[in-house]
């Protein structure tokens, strides 16, 4: 192996890993190698070499990183972040590709995984320590450092089993980070406990940045722009930026995770209600999102004027008739509703038909999907109710967090 | 390794990692990766040790009377002559003595087939070797065999059976015989990653071979099944553990000499195979 220079700790070079959504795919190709070994041929290189329901779950990743550097990666969820770091930690190997590491290293991926849960928070230092290949003179040494900054007290003699969440991510953290190890690999553990004793573990994180390089996954902006000079950006598990972490996160948020995701109806099915149809009453109905020019659009982009363009026929004489437009995220919160209550009388033709269309300046909603019904009432009687087609967000290029933003400035005196 | 020799330390990880080494680097290795995590080994048989009579009324007499159960129920009924005499020895000699060496070989085959399946992923988790996983199991299999010796010395002594001169030897045939069972284990544990009916087969195969390996009664004493005496490697181990520890002579010297080399062979084989897979089964589950 060739290191690009005596300071690089960790070279990453076209790493791949090849996953599967069928368990005997996974086993025909373990069956395959069992055989290679068992028959004593060479290795079959498999890169590149997808089955079906074979997928990259990491592809063709390269990076390396120095002594005292910090790299951050992010990504959505299944982009490949936590896959490539138990690579980089040496728990599973790349399917394609090179890693080189030098030195000593400690994971934190999954803090509380190899914890005994009927043996005692002591016991449980000495055996997470024995993983980790330290003696146990060495985490004797270490052992009052470990209960303290884990603030466990006298708990530290009862079994794991009693303790809360909080107080096994407590200790977990603490004993990992009693190892000072060269290179230190985190996957989202620092939202460890609570407020108070998460900016604890924030600052033993940035003690360790004295002597040591760290990989770290997350999902806080925050932490990755604070901690590392340099990020990674994974999308479904190919690599999209990589540099310095604050343009990383503006990427990644412009880019990434303002991509509307496509959910599937039935999900939102039991947060809209039920549909409704009462042909007696309301018939011929159209109803269709529509640009600012009134052409039927599926799609707006964030900010831009949008209006919904509604018809229908009214076979009775309603008393008191009100259409409504509920909308719900993606993620099946309400967004907002349009009504016609109290602000404007319904009129119709004199066969009973309405048209309305509802125009909205700037669509305010941050990118995403949005999912609305139409229903039409008299007074508190559902007359009809069904859902529209949804309606895509698209990001207008700038960074946008939560639901909605708002019309803003900023002035300074 | 001391701090400063992992300080140095670089690590490749590879597509084709370990494939180019042969046998005996994987023994070596294997070998080295439980010795580097003995401390853990050493606590988890403790942990295991306690775990077992944890909140009992009785606590640490169970952790001696239940590993001699199994032994205990073929010495009584061959006590009641349920079984035939066998082999010039008392009959409780004879059926303990073989039960113990059976309890042994079955447990080091059977052990890594529940250990792997069962620690795999978190094995993967806590970078743990595997092979740390199923030297750990072993602790507590190796304690009961030793409680089962104990209680074969003490019947020897009851029932005045001399042991011969060619002893020291049997504990070479011992170590042969617990090389080879715990080589199929190994081999096997990794071939039930990829085949999950294997665990069951390798269940239903040494439920039935107890009485196919003249371990409660001499294979004599069912006619047709005899060359399975020289057949069945586990009643070529056992048999001649048994003729070095009381007679002095060996019945099926041929038959051992063979199994011998080949439990010697599957031994390296099975290290190699197991060394090779060991990361690639890793998350399987």
């Amino acid at each position: 192996m060739f290191l690009a220079d005596d300071d690089t700790i960790l070279q990453v070079e076209h790493v791949s890993k090849i996953y599967s959504r069928s368990r005997q795919t996974t086993q025909r190709r373990l069956t395959r190698t069992l055989s290679r070994a068992v028959f004593g041929r060479r290795f079959d290189p498999m890169g590149g070499d997808l089955r079906e329901g074979e997928f990259y779950a990491v592809n063709d990743v390269n990076f390396s990183l120095k002594r005292g550097e910090a790299l951050g990666i992010i990504g959505l969820n299944g982009s490949g972040k936590t896959t490539l770091l138990r690579m980089l930690a040496g728990q599973l190997l790349p399917d394609d590709g090179t890693i080189t590491v030098v030195g000593r290293t400690a994971s934190m991926i999954d803090l509380t995984a190899g914890f005994q849960v009927a043996a005692s928070g002591r016991e449980n230092i000495f055996l997470r320590g024995a993983a980790l290949g330290r003696s146990r003179e060495q985490m004797e040494a270490d052992f009052d450092a470990i209960v303290d900054f884990a603030e466990l007290g006298d708990a530290i003699g009862a079994p794991v089993a009693t303790y809360s969440s909080g107080m096994m991510m407590r200790l977990a953290f603490s004993i990992v980070a009693a190892v000072a190890p060269d290179l230190l690999f985190i996957d989202e553990v620092l939202a460890v406990g609570d407020f108070r004793f998460r900016q604890k573990c924030l600052a033993r994180v940035r003690d360790l940045r004295q002597h040591s390089a760290f990989v770290m996954v997350t999902h806080s902006m925050t932490d990755v722009i604070r901690f590392c000079e340099r990020t990674l950006v994974l999308n479904k598990g190919v690599p999209v930026f990589l540099g310095p972490s604050a343009e990383a996160v503006e990427f990644f948020e412009t880019k990434i995770e303002q991509q509307p995701i496509r959910v599937a109806p039935l999900s939102l099915s039991n947060v809209t209600g039920p549909i409704f149809n009462n042909p007696d009453a309301i018939s011929d109905v159209s109803v269709h999102w529509a640009d600012a020019h009134g052409q039927p659009t599926p799609h707006v982009v964030h900010g831009e004027p949008q209006e919904l363009h509604i018809a229908f026929r009214c076979r009775i004489n309603p008393r008191n008739l009100i259409v409504g437009i509920p909308v719900w995220r993606e993620d099946g919160a309400m967004a907002t509703g349009f009504s016609t209550d109290t602000r404007h009388t319904i009129a119709r033709d004199s066969e009973g038909f309405v048209r309305l269309k509802l125009h909205v300046p700037a669509f305010s909603f941050n990118p995403g999907t949005y999912s609305a019904m139409l229903s039409i009432v008299d007074g508190t009687e559902f007359l009809w109710r069904n859902s529209i087609a949804p309606l895509s967000v698209k990001p207008a290029g700038r960074p946008t967090w939560g639901m909605v933003s708002l019309d803003y400035r900023w002035f300074q005196d | 390794m001391t701090d400063e020799r992992q300080a140095r330390t670089i690590r490749v990880y590879r597509a084709d990692n370990r494939f180019s080494d042969g046998a005996i680097a994987a023994l070596r290795h294997l070998l080295a990766e439980v010795w580097l995590h003995r401390a853990h080994v050493k606590l988890i048989f403790a942990r295991d040790f306690k775990a077992s009579y944890r909140g009992t009324a009785l606590g640490v007499f169970w952790n001696f009377v239940l590993p001699l159960l199994p032994v205990s129920v073929y010495v009584f009924l061959s006590v009641l002559g349920v079984f035939p005499p066998a082999d010039n020895l008392p009959r409780g000699v004879y059926v303990s003595f073989n039960v113990t060496l059976w309890l042994l070989f079955s447990g080091l085959v059977e052990q890594p087939i529940s250990v792997i399946k069962s620690r795999n992923a978190d094995a993967m988790k806590t970078s743990m070797p595997l092979s740390v996983a199923v030297a750990s199991g072993f602790a507590t299999l190796a304690f009961e065999t030793l409680l089962r010796f104990l209680l074969v010395a003490v019947l020897v002594v009851a029932t005045q059976a001399v042991p011969a001169l060619t002893l020291p030897l049997a504990l070479g045939v011992l170590f042969l015989g617990a090389l080879f069972s715990l080589s199929v284990g190994l081999v096997l544990a990794i071939a039930n990653i990829a085949v999950p009916d294997v665990q069951s087969i390798v269940i239903v195969l040494m439920r039935y071979g107890i009485f196919v390996s003249g371990v409660i009664f001499p294979l004599s004493a069912i006619g047709q099944l005899e060359w399975l005496e020289i057949i069945n490697p586990f009643a070529v181990f056992i048999h001649a553990i048994r003729d070095l520890t009381f007679h002095g002579s060996l019945t099926y010297p041929v038959a051992l000499a063979v199994w011998g080399v080949v439990a010697i062979v599957i031994a390296l084989f099975s290290a190699r195979i197991f060394y090779l897979m060991e990361y690639r089964i890793r998350g399987i589950v």
